[in-house]
């Protein structure tokens, strides 16, 4: 029961059916860097989505144990050009941000202390929805918080 | 995080390359630099954040014991009980269902397979009875065949374990409404805090629980469903104590420091919600 080999409707359940793909689109990606991941000895925790349009975040809270790696991996559908993403402590200083281009973000981070930690996942650039589907204006973006 | 370059001004990281390649020929311009991220108003930011992902699961409560130098397998620490999944309650079941997930990650390694199977079938009937549709029911029964039959190894029936509460479950929000999701997630955080707890008296390192269990938020966020609006709210003894548990644990979950008092009463406040279920 890999989440590879879930049936799909598990996972998507009530939208249409561009955005359907978008979803499948992230989630797919998502799980790939989970499977690429695994045989390092991380862990998940979640793999949760989101759908967001240009230029908005969405706000993650995460506690996080001191001593314990955390890797964080979003990617977004077929839509997104560019996820940006940022972990924030309990003051809202940026403690990590991940440095690739593409749909695809990935940071780590090693917290000092045991707190809930704030992640911003956000989409910079997508591309602008096709002619025939207008009124596709977001982009999905998986999100897998992982740890060893 | 490593990125050393970038704390090179690009004058003098053009500088340096140039140095180093010593041609006339002129390089494009390197793309700019994502912007340094700036501090945010944090208050302003969790009014709005989401909470998915802010429970730590029972596998990354081992981890984290571990990584405090405890070396203690939790599933040492776990009582030898067999918990009903049903119940006219649907928080209950809910909660009672969180309780057998992290049982069955936590013990996936030497459990019996009989016992494993049981288990499985447990949570199978408590996701089917809070809504959880016909594609998970057919996951968990294709998991419990190949437990039955040894196709799995158990490593691998602990990355199941996990992808199934941190990323199959989760999506059950659709099918089962907003209530089921977090008071599974409850379940199984109780579950794990009653063992560390118990991994920590048994060690006597109170210093431990300051990494281990201080968790205000995650108790916060728990508490908020299970007095929330949606709740059947009738007078029941186990949801009942567990508003009154998670209460306590709030305070001493936010102290900067635990003692081993602090420790005594979080292993006590658990272990009183767990024993009625």
């Amino acid at each position: 029961m890999s989440l590879a080999l879930l049936p799909s409707a598990v996972l998507l359940v009530a939208f249409s059916g561009s955005a359907i793909a978008g979803q499948d689109e992230a989630e797919t990606c998502a799980r790939e860097q989970v499977s690429n991941a695994y045989p390092l000895g991380w862990a998940v925790r979640t793999l949760t989505r989101i759908d967001l349009g240009q230029g908005e975040t969405c706000n993650y809270l995460l506690t996080l144990y001191a001593g314990v790696e955390y890797r964080i991996a979003s990617c977004g559908d077929l839509t997104t050009r560019e996820v940006d993403l940022v972990l924030y402590d309990g003051q809202g200083q940026p403690k990590a941000q991940d440095v690739s281009t593409g749909r695809a973000g990935e940071l780590w981070f090693r917290p000092p202390t045991t707190a809930t930690y704030l992640l911003a996942v956000r989409v910079s650039e997508r591309t602008p929805p096709p002619a025939t589907q207008p009124g596709v204006s977001r982009s999905s973006v998986a999100t897998a918080v992982m740890y060893k | 995080m490593t990125r050393s370059l970038r704390t090179l001004s690009w004058p003098a990281l053009a500088l340096l390359l140039a140095a180093c390649g010593g041609r006339e020929e002129p390089a494009p311009p390197p793309p700019p630099p994502p912007a340094a991220p700036q501090a945010i108003d944090v208050d302003a930011a969790r009014a709005n954040a989401v909470n998915t992902s802010l429970t730590p699961s029972p596998a990354e409560m081992q981890t984290a014991l571990t990584r405090a130098g405890i070396a203690e397998s939790l599933a040492t620490f776990m009582a030898a009980r067999t918990i009903a999944v049903e119940h006219a309650n649907l928080d209950q079941v809910a909660v009672r269902t969180g309780v057998v997930i992290a049982d069955v990650v936590l013990t996936a390694k030497e459990a019996p397979k009989e016992t494993l199977v049981a288990r499985l079938g447990d949570i199978k009937k408590g996701l089917e009875l809070l809504g959880g549709g016909k594609d998970l029911q057919a996951t968990l029964d294709e998991l419990i065949t190949q437990v039955q039959s040894d196709a799995i190894t158990r490593d691998r029936l602990v990355m199941e374990m996990d992808e199934l509460s941190g990323a199959v479950i989760p999506e059950m929000e659709y099918e089962a409404g907003p209530r089921s999701v977090p008071l599974i997630q409850a379940g199984s955080w109780l579950e794990g805090a009653n063992l560390v707890a118990a991994a920590v008296r048994k060690a006597q390192k109170p210093e431990a629980a300051g990494v281990l269990l201080r968790q205000p938020d995650v108790v916060g966020y728990f508490l908020g469903y299970v007095r929330g609006e949606g709740s059947t709210r009738a007078p029941d003894q186990v949801i009942d104590k567990l508003e009154a548990s998670l209460k306590v644990l709030q305070g001493i979950t936010g102290k900067p420091t635990l003692s081993a008092q602090d420790v005594e009463i979080l292993y006590t406040e658990t272990e009183s919600v767990l024993k009625l279920l």
